[in-house]
């Protein structure tokens, strides 16, 4: 579990700013909804509001239960938006307070940490294109541009709703892996994890209606 | 620390087209059918866009919108339906039942003639095309048999969706099985700008009865769609309806353009030749109505000829006849009339200038033949006459479209809503449209007038030296003949 900080209040509305992970650099008010920012001056209110609907999504922020038997703790979300919709990079942490990112798009969910090997081969690629990584060979499934339409939690980078970035998704062969690759980034950087089952993630209110 | 999952609350939003209120279950919708008046609306963020107006749904779906099923130990409700077709054939019908849960990955749920399968994404690769002939096998290892390639064409769609979908669109589709599990499915459907694959199950109907929790409806047979009558009344009624309306204007539109000369002509200058006062022509090109009436003409037919002369009397430059009869009578129907007392002859002019009538003309009572006029006749010139044939022949043409989309029609026991009968529909339109408008762009350029037979001229003169008595011109141009009487035969 995610140690806790010293508590924070919101510099807007003064309620508590609950932060999980000592890595997290922004964090939005649960209350006012504010989106706050630390740094060595100290917090700072970025004079920005971000709110995201929540219940239509399996993971949800302040979600608790195991990934793979290891115990997760859902910190906080990035809403991407393309043209064909949106997916949600959630942030989390597993087992002692590793962190890690967890994509669930169109319900399926995806676990991924950076990757630091060289992505090269990826680039300049488009959908259908095939490479290999460390020995497995992955094809694009997208290229595109992404917009972040919202922010709720806490998140361990400073992210600004409107910003955009270029993106390439590819998946191994058999279906098991996923990478994504930030393209605006020098170098790109990289995140690679693998799609989860169902039953590799179990929250600890799950249930089987809605 | 953990924090209450969050209520899970469909959104609600206003339909753009009939301000009804329309549930979204699922925040991802990007199309939603508007149950209350069936309109397509796109959806994106907070906008809303009509893509068009759909029908309520005649397919014979077994599962309803709104149905739940317990599949795994979680609960899925039925969010959207598509209804596909192949080759044209509304009887060649697969259902799709969309199924959706907020928690877990949508499903697919298909129904083609009691074959009930049930698929969901994979990202698993098959290693070839899995539209090609060759084997193939998946980045997993297993083996698939193809049993089926086809394409789909989106015969309907309710519900809500996630991505865009028109009747209309057309989806290519391969349908595999696992080699050691004919049960085990593996397929792919590509459109114009992906590829996407699925995996999953067949599905017994008995299975299918108990997620839904109650027995399945058993599958109503498709028949061929109902004839669509609003269809089958534009592909003929719309041609059809041009044809009588054309015809109509072009027997009562107004000869149009200017008066320029009006003249009795007696019968004993009929008998002789009668040179009329002289009119003009106010421009190169025009077209011109010689109108002969013999208002005293009953049961009686008269024989007129007409020369077109320029102004100096003695160069002929068209010639032209006309035979006309008037004959009324009774019988154990009533009272009967038939024929006109009067002829229209139309001619373009070449050259704007002062032109004169040379006239002669023989009538005769019944049928008897004559030799002299004795009738007198009046003769009037319009200058930018309307010539309305080229109206007549679009009409003509017209209820020939209009046959040949009944004669489909029938052929076809009445056309349905699939591309052949839209496209019936369509072409009968646009024919239409087009023909009609060549018909009426021809009645305003007088297209069709008669040009001059002889517009180089031949003198009265000289045709005249060579007949027995100066100035019959038409005694020379014509073979002496007495008219045998009997234009239009009479009776009926």
């Amino acid at each position: 579990m995610a140690a806790n900080r010293p508590e924070l209040q919101c510099p807007s509305c003064g309620a508590p700013l609950p932060i999980r992970s000592p890595a997290s650099l922004q964090a939005v008010c649960a209350y006012c909804h504010a989106v706050v920012y630390w740094n060595e001056q100290g917090i700072q209110d970025a004079g920005r509001k971000s709110h995201l609907i929540e219940g239509f999504t399996r993971l949800y922020r302040g979600a608790t239960g195991t990934l793979r038997m290891e115990r997760l703790e859902v910190l906080g979300r990035i809403r991407y938006g393309y043209g064909g919709g949106f997916w949600d990079e959630w942030y989390v942490t597993i087992g002692h307070g590793r962190t890690a990112w967890i994509t669930e798009d169109d319900h399926e969910l995806a676990v991924q940490s950076p990757y630091e090997g060289d992505v090269s081969a990826a680039l300049g690629l488009s959908p259908g294109g095939r490479f290999v990584l460390d020995d497995t060979s992955f094809e694009v499934g997208e290229v595109g541009e992404a917009e972040c339409v919202g922010v709720e939690g806490e998140v361990p980078k400073y992210v600004t709703t409107g910003e955009r970035y270029r993106y390439l998704d590819a998946s191994s062969l058999d279906g098991r892996l996923s990478l994504g690759i930030e393209l605006d980034a020098d170098p790109p950087s990289a995140f690679l994890g693998a799609w989860l089952v169902h039953a590799d993630v179990q929250l600890d209110d799950d249930e089987a209606s809605w | 620390m953990s924090r209450a999952r969050p209520t899970y609350e469909p959104r609600s939003i206003q339909c753009r087209n009939c301000g009804a209120g329309v549930e979204l279950k699922d925040e991802r919708t990007r199309l939603r059918v508007c149950e209350h008046c069936h309109a397509a609306l796109e959806l994106s963020g907070t906008e809303q866009r009509v893509l068009g107006m759909g029908r309520p749904s005649t397919v014979p779906y077994r599962i309803e919108i709104g149905a739940r099923l317990a599949i795994s130990g979680a609960e899925y409700e039925v969010i959207a339906r598509v209804c596909y077709i192949e080759d044209a054939d509304p009887s060649d019908q697969t259902h799709e039942y969309y199924l959706y849960n907020p928690r877990r990955r949508p499903l697919w749920l298909s129904d083609y003639d009691g074959d009930v399968s049930m698929t969901s994404r994979t990202r698993m690769l098959p290693d070839v095309s899995p539209f090609s002939n060759a084997a193939v096998r998946t980045y997993d290892g297993r083996s698939w048999r193809r049993v089926e390639t086809g394409v789909y064409e989106v015969f309907h769609v309710d519900g809500a969706l996630p991505y865009v979908l028109s009747v209309g669109d057309r989806i290519r589709y391969a349908e595999l099985v696992a080699a050691d599990d004919p049960s085990e499915i593996y397929e792919a459907q590509e459109t114009e700008n992906e590829i996407e694959y699925g995996r999953g199950r067949a599905v017994s109907e008995e299975q299918l009865g108990r997620w839904l929790g109650r027995p399945l409806a058993v599958r109503r047979t498709v028949g061929p769609a109902e004839p669509n009558t609003t269809l089958n009344f534009i592909a003929c009624g719309v041609p059809a309806g041009c044809a009588v309306l054309l015809y109509f204007a072009s027997t009562v539109m107004p000869p149009g353009g200017q008066l320029v000369l009006s003249e009795q002509v007696s019968m004993a200058e009929l008998d002789a030749e009668h040179l009329s006062a002289p009119f003009v022509v106010p421009h190169d090109d025009c077209v011109v109505q010689v109108r002969l009436s013999a208002d005293r003409l009953m049961n009686a037919w008269m024989y007129a000829r007409m020369a077109l002369v320029e102004a100096d009397g003695d160069t002929v430059i068209h010639v032209a006849d006309a035979e006309f009869g008037l004959y009324s009578g009774s019988d154990y129907e009533g009272r009967w009339t038939e024929g006109s007392s009067k002829a229209d002859l139309l001619v373009r002019v070449d050259d704007a200038g002062t032109y004169r009538l040379l006239l002669n003309g023989v009538s005769g009572i019944g049928e008897d033949p004559s030799t002299r006029a004795i009738h007198p006749l009046t003769a009037s010139v319009r200058t930018d006459a309307i010539n309305s044939y080229p109206m007549r022949v679009a009409a003509f043409l017209l209820f020939g479209v209009a046959c040949f989309a009944g004669f489909l029609v029938m052929a076809t026991g009445g056309l349905r809503t699939s591309s052949v009968g839209i496209g019936v529909m369509v072409l009968a339109v646009v024919a239409t449209f087009a023909v009609a408008s060549v018909g009426i762009y021809g009645t305003s350029t007088g297209w069709g007038t008669p040009e001059l037979e002889h517009p180089d001229g031949i003198s009265i003169r000289r045709s005249s030296v060579s007949g027995a008595t100066a100035p019959l011109f038409f005694a020379v141009y014509y073979s002496p003949r007495a008219h045998l009487g009997g234009g239009v035969h009479s009776g009926k």
